[in-house]
């Protein structure tokens, strides 16, 4: 008796756990995705300031800086004359800067992309937000580049394909 | 365009030494990428102890300098036709050659599994021929 009692309480935890993660898939539909971070998209476009300087020449810049920052960081890693904490730093400092690279690259890429060929950016953004999109490119004195740049985090390699995918289809 | 980074890779493909002087090819791989973006959450906002190997870092940024080279390219053919056209045929045969590849693959081992199973029989039986014509389906459908 007891038995099916601890049964039927599990059972209906069971539907109720089964019930919430249908829910929770429901609200998640606009963007098929496993990654956490961008549970968010699509989001609501905006304006960031730090990320409003543009770059003419992203790739050149990104080349520039390689040559200059990152390829004496590579010959130093690679010569092996540091202590092993002073190393693992340095290692550590390369993985960012690249992403950083990878970041900047195409945060500017884009932007010059949109802004040259006159994209259409709705598709990127939540239904119905060509109003607050006309409003920020009118108030803020921007272009819809900007607000693309602003909007995404081109760090993530998940999000980039999806902003591709996106803009592509 | 199905998936950007799939393009990329695609068209990285078709020549993975051409930055290479005297070296092995440099494959995209998609894996070592996102095992590489945790690791840079991981040490960018949580903190956390890591262990990166010097092969990591390298094969990373080598990762990232054949995305960096192609996708300028790719950005690139946006306001250019003939450059579009011929990455899009570039990355057609890659596609191709990739799909080849993975039948060879599925199909090696169903042949070779088909060919021992011959061990043994000689070569005048029903059987022996049976199998025989089983492979040579398997080979023309590669």
């Amino acid at each position: 008796m007891r038995d099916r009692y601890f049964y039927w309480i599990y059972s209906l935890k069971l539907v109720n756990i089964i019930k919430l993660y249908i829910k929770v898939l429901k609200n998640n539909k606009g963007v098929k995705t496993n990654n956490k971070l961008m549970a968010d998209l699509p989001r609501e476009p905006r304006i960031d300031i730090k990320k409003n300087q543009s770059s003419l020449e992203p790739f050149k810049q990104v080349r520039g800086f390689y040559d200059c920052e990152i390829d004496p960081l590579f010959r130093l890693l690679l010569e092996d004359p540091l202590s092993n904490s002073l190393m693992h730093s340095l290692r550590k400092y390369l993985v960012i800067i690249i992403f950083a690279a990878l970041d900047y690259f195409f945060r500017n890429a884009v932007r010059k992309l949109i802004d040259d060929n006159d994209l259409n950016v709705v598709p990127l953004f939540p239904p119905n937000s060509q109003k607050k999109l006309d409003r920020l490119v009118r108030e803020c004195a921007t272009t819809k580049g900007n607000i693309v740049a602003s909007t995404y985090r081109f760090v993530d390699i998940h999000e980039l394909t999806l902003y591709f995918q996106t803009s592509y289809k | 365009m199905n998936s950007f980074l799939d393009y990329v890779l695609k068209l990285n493909d078709i020549d993975q030494t051409r930055s290479v002087l005297d070296g092995h090819p440099i494959p995209i791989e998609y894996d070592k990428l996102t095992k590489a973006y945790k690791l840079r959450n991981d040490i960018a906002h949580e903190i956390k102890p890591v262990k990166i190997s010097k092969i990591m870092v390298i094969a990373l940024w080598d990762n990232f300098m054949n995305i960096l080279d192609i996708s300028q390219t790719v950005l690139l053919s946006a306001s250019d036709r003939e450059l579009r056209c011929s990455l899009n045929s570039d990355y057609l045969k890659s596609k191709d050659r990739a799909r080849r590849i993975a039948a060879y693959k599925f199909y090696s081992d169903i042949i070779m599994s088909k060919l021992m199973e011959n061990d043994g029989m000689t070569r005048n039986t029903s059987k022996y021929q049976q199998q025989i014509k089983a492979v040579k389906c398997l080979v023309i459908k590669i």
